[in-house]
């Protein structure tokens, strides 16, 4: 039987088509992949089935019956359950209590906590989940509390079930445990709809893919029958060019770029960062791997600046930067591409050419420190404009009209056009599709070719594993490990991940004379 | 060409957007014109004629607008760097103060008027400034929301003008008669820049103010600093900006440039200092500021409309009867509109700010 069928759904925002035309079915107790790049029209396509977008066009059939859907209500109650990427919890409610938000018909007008739990308890044996139905969510791990996303989906009786990008915030260990849920739950006849722009991830757990490209589909086939060079030209519409790192010189003389001595940085009175030891390299990319919150974050701000560090040492160049301020850091030699675009690296109100001068409207040529040299800075824009491929009406244009991914290039431009000994970048690649991911990974490694030292944060693995020359991994505010990626497995950086130190650790890099 | 149309695209919803507040203004206050039995028509018309009608009408309403044209350039420049400075009023007064004091100090001297004049200004600017400086070194110190601490030193300025100016106060007239200085010497007066009218220099004065702030904010890094640090902080402080430093600086010379508000009505149109000197400006001057969607131009242009309602509103009252009341009520319709329309056009900034604000627990 189907489970659910699509016929026909369009979607659109103003001008733009964010679903065009979309029919597929999803069998009972079938895994379907949906793959595509941010921005083909996969969430919308979910936000249309789960009543959050109510679509323009077309016909949703749940088993065999058509349906309307015009609010998240009607899907729930048609058995439809969603985990959104960014989850939809009460941090500081218990598992519980999460569970049962808003279910009146289950709790009656006054809650019996007693009997609630006893209720919850048994639910979660049913499915092996052991999670104490009284720990406050807050408290969970990230992948915890996605399981608890999926058991309130299933408490309220779904039988579909939508994860969206559900590994992105998931360690490999973390995801392996979840691919156990999702056939155990196949196996009880429910469906699932999984949400994904990996590849691997996808062959590994679905029956069939289908590929969403500009908001149609592109192709549904069989997992068994796909294949990845394939998979990407359906996704991305052309090949995919394979990265290659240069090999280096071995007598390549190496400079310390970054020393971190005994650094420890708090986050209000929480210690986030407890005393690190690292150093980057000239010539390098020193990837950083951990799941979100271990600390990079916190890290990164005390090296640029931009949050106060309690013990240890900076060094940029033999210079302390510890304590210092952003500009005097800046001089010193940092550039530094933030977390996130939109809330540290751009002014969306601006326009790029005033973007474009960000960090360096003190310096000369695009100012002698109190007339801005107008003519400069346009030229600068300009000239950024055309190396980089920013698409863009005019360099006057508001940061904010650019798509994610140009809005990226604009920081990058900036700060590698500031000549820096030291780069940091933290998920450069955020959101952007696989072109603006290719072209940024290209810049970065440009970069270490010249001679430059490169700090690089980033949740996606693979990211880190492709570009580094070594990879330190974070957990809990410390270095578990740092490795040479050709000599680990992902399983064994998973494990780093989750807390599990390693002996022996890289601190010198492979290849290089160190002066 | 394209920077032009930009401009121009950018620029007209605001105009857009500040015509229809005007339009539904108008629209309400003549509803309630017609419920209290008068011609709105021939109100607005009085109102007009009142303002234009006649040469000293015309200067009347340019008087009106230079203080409101200070005051409101200066609230702009506070505004565009995410100070909310409400205390301009107070600001004014250490200006008219700082003008005031500095007369009395060199009145005797036999300098040449334009430095007695120079002088005066120099020090209500530095007044101003200093009185602004105080609630942004309070939020970038100790994080005090400027809003509180410079309306709080509003009334603080207030009362100290009155301590100073009624019978027995140290600047008090020597007569002790009415609760105000001296009047100044003829040196130190504004001198008068159109025939048989009392409009003075301040005017020019004011239109120079607009000049500079332009210049300031499209051209300068301080500029730039200061539209970084309002438009997302976060970004500024990546950007390598001192972000306290800006607040200070950026409130001190909003209050400084509402000092020089003060100084030029001392100097130009009241020739002393009394409690009273300012019906309202630094409040009034918020209204001229959002109306003028915080550019130069646009606040020359809201201060002007200010003006001629104010002037306008008077004729309507003498002439056909209308209370004034009902004048003062159009006044706060157009403010209300104005700020309402404000809303819809920084919609995405106010809301960031406030989901900002809402999530420091």
């Amino acid at each position: 039987m189907k489970a659910l069928e699509i016929k026909n759904l369009t979607k659109k925002f103003g001008k733009l088509v964010a679903n065009d035309d979309i029919s597929f079915t999803l069998d009972c107790g079938e895994v379907l992949a949906i793959l595509g790049e941010n921005g083909a029209g996969k969430t919308t396509l979910m936000r249309g089935i789960y009543g959050m977008d109510v679509p323009d066009n077309g016909q949703i059939w749940i088993r065999e019956k058509q349906e309307e859907i015009t609010c998240p209500k009607d899907a729930i109650s048609l058995g439809i359950g969603m985990v959104h990427q960014h989850f939809m919890l009460v941090n500081n409610f218990t598992v519980a209590e999460n569970l049962v938000l808003g279910m009146k018909e289950f709790t009656g007008q006054v809650l019996n906590r007693k009997e609630i739990y006893k209720k919850i308890n048994s639910f979660f044996q049913q499915y092996n989940f052991d999670v104490p139905a009284d720990a406050k969510v807050k408290d969970l791990p990230v992948g915890l509390q996605q399981r608890v996303e999926i058991m309130k989906a299933l408490f309220r009786g779904a039988q579909i079930l939508v994860l969206d990008e559900p590994t992105a915030v998931l360690t490999p260990q973390e995801t392996k445990e979840l691919f156990t849920i999702i056939r155990k739950l196949q196996k009880e006849g429910k469906s699932i709809i999984f949400i994904s722009h990996k590849l691997e991830e996808v062959k590994e757990i679905s029956q069939r893919i289908m590929v969403l490209r500009l908001g149609k589909v592109s192709g549904i086939v069989d997992t068994k029958d796909a294949d990845e060079a394939i998979m990407a030209r359906m996704m991305i519409g052309r090949d995919l060019v394979a990265m290659k790192k240069k090999e280096l010189d071995p007598d390549l003389k190496r400079e310390k770029v970054l020393e971190v001595k005994n650094l420890t940085v708090k986050d209000g009175k929480k210690t986030v960062v407890k005393g690190i030891d690292f150093t980057v390299y000239s010539n390098e990319i020193l990837g950083v791997a951990g799941v979100d919150g271990n600390g990079q974050l916190e890290l990164v701000e005390a090296i640029a600046g931009l949050r106060k560090s309690e013990d240890g040492r900076i060094l940029l160049k033999n210079r302390n930067i510890k304590g210092k301020s952003v500009k005097f850091i800046r001089k010193s030699g940092l550039a530094h591409i933030p977390e996130d675009r939109r809330v540290r690296g751009l002014i969306t109100g601006f326009s790029l050419v005033d973007n474009s001068i960000l960090t360096n409207h003190d310096n000369k040529p695009f100012s002698n420190g109190i007339i801005i040299n107008r003519k400069a800075t346009v030229e600068f824009t300009k000239n950024n404009i055309c190396k980089y491929n920013i698409k863009t009406e005019s360099e006057n244009a508001l940061a904010s009209s650019l798509s994610g991914g140009n809005q990226q290039k604009v920081i990058i431009a900036r700060e590698i056009s500031s000549k820096p000994e030291l780069l940091v970048a933290m998920k450069p690649t955020r959101g952007l599709d696989v072109g603006a991911v290719e072209y940024i990974h290209c810049c970065l490694l440009a970069e270490r070719d010249k001679g430059k030292g490169i700090l690089l944060l980033s949740s996606e693995l693979e990211e880190i594993m492709t570009l580094s020359d070594r990879i330190m991994v974070m957990h809990g505010g410390e270095i578990t490990g740092i490795v040479y990626p050709d000599e680990v497995t992902t399983e064994e950086i998973g494990l780093m991940m989750a807390g599990v130190k390693r002996e022996k650790m890289a601190k010198l890099p492979k290849e290089g004379v160190i002066v | 060409m394209k920077k032009m149309r930009i401009i121009l695209k950018k620029n007209m919803k605001s105009l857009m957007l500040t015509f229809i507040a005007l339009i539904c203004a108008l629209l309400v206050a003549s509803v309630i014109m017609v419920l209290a039995g008068y011609n709105p028509l021939q109100a607005y018309q009085s109102i007009v004629t009142g303002a234009f009608g006649s040469r000293n009408a015309i200067a009347q309403t340019f008087l009106k607008a230079t203080p409101l044209m200070i005051i409101g350039l200066a609230i702009a420049v506070a505004f565009k760097g995410s100070a909310f400075n409400i205390g301009a009023e107070g600001q004014f007064y250490a200006g008219a103060l700082g003008a005031a004091l500095s007369e009395m100090y060199f009145h005797e001297t036999a300098l040449p008027s334009f430095i007695i004049i120079f002088l005066c200004l120099v020090t209500a600017f530095v007044f101003g400034g200093i009185w602004g400086a105080i609630p942004g070194y309070l939020r970038s110190a100790r994080g005090a929301s400027e809003v509180v601490t410079s309306v709080m030193l509003t009334s603080v300025m207030l009362l100290f003008v009155r301590y100073l100016v009624t019978q027995g106060g140290p600047i008090a007239e020597p007569r002790g008669f009415y609760p105000e200085t001296q009047e100044i010497v003829e040196s130190a007066r504004l001198p008068y820049i159109w025939e048989n009218t009392r409009l003075h220099a301040g005017f020019i004065i004011a239109l120079f103010v607009a000049l500079a702030v332009y210049l300031l904010m499209e051209k300068t890094t301080w500029g730039y600093k200061i539209k970084a640090t309002g438009l997302n902080s976060l970004s500024a402080e990546y950007g390598g900006i001192n972000i306290g430093l800006v607040t200070v600086t950026t409130m001190a010379l909003s209050g400084a440039i509402a000092g020089l508000a003060g100084g030029v009505e001392v100097l130009g149109t009241s020739w002393k200092l009394y409690m009273g000197l300012s019906p309202g400006y630094g409040y009034n001057a918020i209204a001229v500021a959002l109306l003028g969607r915080l550019n130069p131009v646009g606040i020359i242009f809201s201060a002007l409309l200010f003006g001629m309602l104010n002037t306008g509103s008077n004729q309507m009252a003498r002439s056909i009867g209308i209370p004034s009341t009902l004048a003062a009520v159009l006044q706060a319709l157009v403010l209300l509109f104005v700020v309402g329309f404000s809303v819809l056009e920084n919609k995405e900034i106010i809301l960031k700010k406030w989901k900002r604000g809402g999530n420091n627990e």
